[in-house]
């Protein structure tokens, strides 16, 4: 084959932004339904009247002077995670565990201080995290306890998650996000996770990009990064596809999280990045001709 | 649909015949200033300066003088404008300054064929072939050069070879101006001064009336130099020759003339600390104020925009809105074709507008100082942990400050492009500097860095084309050419292929088909 029509191929299966919103967002993403999905506790009210495992909500801080309850219902557990409700990107996003004295600490494991926290809360609520900086109000959930050999790839008291993009109620594509030291717990990949492609079929980890390299190992432990067998592959490919039909959107990036009760699905993306076709090796345009929804 | 509209307006206007690329272009002129400064101590003191005078080949308009505590007059002496900056019993250190808009319009002569040197002439004109003590034309040496290269029967060959001589033999030194005739012949080195009396004094040998002029070389920036070239009396007409830089017959655009005759540009009274510098910069009329100013209407649109400035709408502002479209255009294909990512939306454009005044260089520093410094000034009140609308207030008068110290450093040191730092949209500033601030601590150095050389290209890209004459000539007159603009952008919101950095972002991907 040519020069000429490799490049052609290449424009017609990989999708860049551009194409990503005129021919995946706009058309198959109603904008109506979009709230449903950028808010997280609609997305999970949602989610949980269709029997998808979600993590508990242990509070949703709407106004400043709840930061009060935050603190005085935090002796109550033993983790806790903070996310803006309509954040994306993993932005604002903050853990906390409890430990043997009794302390708090951070996902390096370093103590948390509470004033350094609370201001962090007052700035979720000033809308630092969110696209339009509109006020903003605070998902306060539980630390989901990872799969032990999925937690042994990366190290971090972060969680990994499995991103599958959902379309016509089949995953396209799908990756492994992992954490990394300098991710700071999120699995972000433009935060510095690492993205590692899985086979469909198998269910197998294939090529790791971290932020547009490949990488063979993962950077703070050592674990080669192909090869990986993901636990529950169909359980998540089936969650995907029920999240798919919750939403009624073709274009939808699932984030599954293989807790040690089972499937959890962490949130739900309604313009997901572009990065999996990296890890992948796949446009995303064949991948969707492949589900049976072609974009021009 | 838009596109047709657009174009078809244009044609309809065009074919009426109130189009031509000559009216619709810019016109080059220079702003031109003149600054002096005095030290006084009570006395009284004075600086005579010559300034330039308007005739068929060189324009002076729009001219204004600051004086301070100083007098300012002109008077006629010899024939140039002699204008005297005069002080009365006055302290310290005086500026004055006198500024206007010049324009030399370039002209070459044809010199006649196998016309002879006349043996006489009129009184007047006698007057320029008489000998002076800095130009010797009645020497013995100069008289064995000149005749040597006289020809009797032909005044334009005579010319042309003592001008070959003074241009060819004579090297360009950089001795003094304040060489003579006899000087420079012996030491066949000289600049134009020294060049400029020995033509002088070759051409009175050979019979031909010439006299010195004195004038400058526009370009941009600063100077103290002046210039001096030629002027011989050929058949009737007052005609120059630079033997220096080599002008034959011509007067380039770029000179303008200052005074005709051997004098110095200034005299003064002896006791004072006396400092002149001039200042040009190159200045574009616009068309409507051509037609405005030629009394007639180039195009139609011009009469809207006369009763816009009727209204004392600036048409400044009007321009600036005209082009913004055109620089949004440029922001949106350097986003979505080319992929470059940038800081804020419209920032880019913005800023680019706002670079009008400063200059893309002084503009480029000023932001990145200002950013800089907003960057700096937002670290530090991480430390407070404050809230999110009070910190950009402080932001923001950080920023308005640091704007506020340019300027003043600017006007304090004369360099003026700065100083209009303070068009710059200071809310956009003070986003950026948040939005820099934040980039930089969840994703990084190198990437905020990578957005903020983004963000600047962008705003050259922008700049350049917003100044472009033509292109704002053009939607000056046509501006029912933002309707093809607007045609561009809708095209722009269907464009759904990759980006140039996205061709390099996906480079692996090309020629691996399928599943690996």
């Amino acid at each position: 084959m040519s020069w000429l029509g490799a490049l052609g191929d290449f424009r017609r299966s990989v999708v860049g932004l551009n194409r990503r919103n005129l021919a995946c967002v706009f058309p198959h993403n109603p904008r109506a339904s979009l709230p449903a999905v950028d808010d997280k506790v609609l997305a999970k009210e949602r989610l949980v009247s269709c029997a998808i495992r979600v993590p508990e909500t242990r509070l949703i801080v709407r106004q400043y002077r709840e930061l009060a309850t935050f603190f005085a219902m935090r002796s109550g557990w033993s983790d806790f995670v903070v996310k803006p409700v309509n954040g994306a990107g993993g932005r604002g996003f903050r853990l906390g565990e409890i430990d043997a004295e009794g302390g708090w600490r951070n996902h390096r494991g370093a103590p948390i201080d509470d004033e350094d926290l609370a201001f962090h809360l007052a700035a979720i609520l000033a809308g630092e995290h969110t696209m339009d900086g509109h006020p903003d109000s605070i998902l306060v959930e539980e630390l989901l306890r990872e799969d032990p050999a999925i937690a042994a790839v990366h190290g971090t008291r972060g969680v990994a998650d499995v991103r599958v993009i959902a379309c016509a109620g089949r995953s396209v594509l799908a990756m492994l996000r992992l954490p990394t030291a300098l991710s700071g717990g999120a699995a972000n990949l433009h935060k510095g996770g690492i993205g590692v492609g899985i086979d469909l079929a198998t269910g197998v980890t294939t090529h790791a990009v971290r932020r547009g390299r490949t990488l063979e190992r993962h950077p703070d432990t050592g674990v080669e990064l192909s090869g990986i067998a993901i636990p529950d592959w169909s359980g998540i490919q089936a969650i995907a596809g029920r999240v798919n039909h919750a939403f009624a959107m073709d274009y939808l990036g699932v984030d599954c999280v293989l807790e040690r009760r089972g499937t959890f699905v962490l949130e739900v993306n309604a313009r997901p990045g572009l990065e999996i076709q990296l890890c992948n090796r796949r446009g995303l345009a064949d991948a969707m001709a492949a589900a049976g929804v072609p974009i021009p | 649909m838009l596109l047709a509209l657009g174009l078809g307006a244009l044609a309809l206007r065009a074919n009426s015949g109130v189009l031509s690329l000559a009216a619709l272009t810019p016109r080059l002129e220079w702003m031109l200033s003149l600054q002096v400064s005095m030290d006084l101590h009570g006395d009284q003191a004075n600086a005579r300066v010559l300034l330039p005078k308007a005739d068929d080949i060189q324009l002076v308009r729009a001219e204004r003088v600051e004086s301070g505590g100083l007098s300012f007059s002109v008077h006629d002496r010899e024939g140039n404008r002699q204008a005297v900056f005069e002080a009365d019993r006055l302290d310290g250190h005086q500026v004055a300054t006198w500024n206007a808009i010049v324009r030399v319009l370039p002209r070459r002569w044809i010199l006649p064929e196998a016309s002879p040197i006349p043996t006489s002439y009129p009184d007047d004109l006698a007057l320029h072939l008489q000998p002076t003590e800095t130009i010797q034309s009645a020497d013995p040496e100069i008289i064995a050069v000149a005749k040597a290269h006289t020809t009797p029967a032909d005044v334009s060959r005579t010319v042309r070879d003592l001008f070959d001589y003074v241009h060819t033999e004579i090297r360009a030194g950089t001795y003094e101006n304040a060489l003579d005739a006899r000087t420079t012949l012996r030491w066949q080195e000289a600049f134009c001064g020294g060049k400029s009396r020995l033509l002088v004094a070759l051409l009175r040998a050979a019979k031909i009336p010439a006299r010195m002029v004195g004038g400058l070389i526009l370009e941009r920036g600063a100077k103290r130099t002046t210039h001096a070239w030629v002027e011989a009396w050929i058949n009737g007409l007052w005609i120059p020759f630079d033997a220096l830089n080599d002008h034959f017959a011509e007067r380039p655009a770029h000179y303008l003339q200052l005074y005709r005759g051997d004098h110095a540009l200034i005299s003064r009274t002896s006791d004072v600390n006396f400092q002149y510098r001039f200042h040009a910069k190159a200045w574009r009329t616009p068309p409507d104020e051509q037609a405005a100013s030629s009394g007639g209407s180039a195009y139609d649109t011009h009469v809207l925009w006369q009763a816009f400035r009727r209204a004392e709408i600036s048409l400044n502002l009007l321009r600036i809105l005209l082009t913004l479209p055109v620089g949004v255009l440029v922001l949106l294909l350097l986003r979505n074709v080319v992929g470059l990512r940038t800081m804020g939306t419209f920032a880019p454009a913005l800023l680019a507008v706002a670079f009008r005044d400063t200059g893309l260089l002084w503009g480029t520093a000023v932001f990145v100082i200002v950013i800089g410094v907003g960057i700096a000034a937002r670290s530090v009140l991480d430390h407070f942990q404050l809230l999110h609308l009070p910190r950009l207030a402080i932001a923001m008068t950080v920023t308005i400050l640091s704007m506020l110290v340019i300027t003043w450093w600017s006007v304090q040191r004369g360099i003026l492009e700065p100083a209009h730092v303070t068009m710059f949209p200071i809310a956009i500033l003070t986003l950026t500097v948040e939005n820099a601030f934040q980039e930089w601590q969840e994703r990084g150095v190198r990437y905020a860095a990578l957005l903020a050389s983004g963000t600047l290209f962008c705003v050259a890209c922008i700049h350049t084309v917003i100044e472009n004459h033509f292109v704002q000539a053009i939607v000056f007159a046509f501006p029912e050419m933002l309707l093809a603009v607007l045609a561009a952008y809708l095209v722009l919101g269907r464009y759904a292929g990759l980006r140039l950095f996205e061709l390099w972002r996906f480079r692996d991907l090309l020629g691996s088909r399928g599943q690996p």
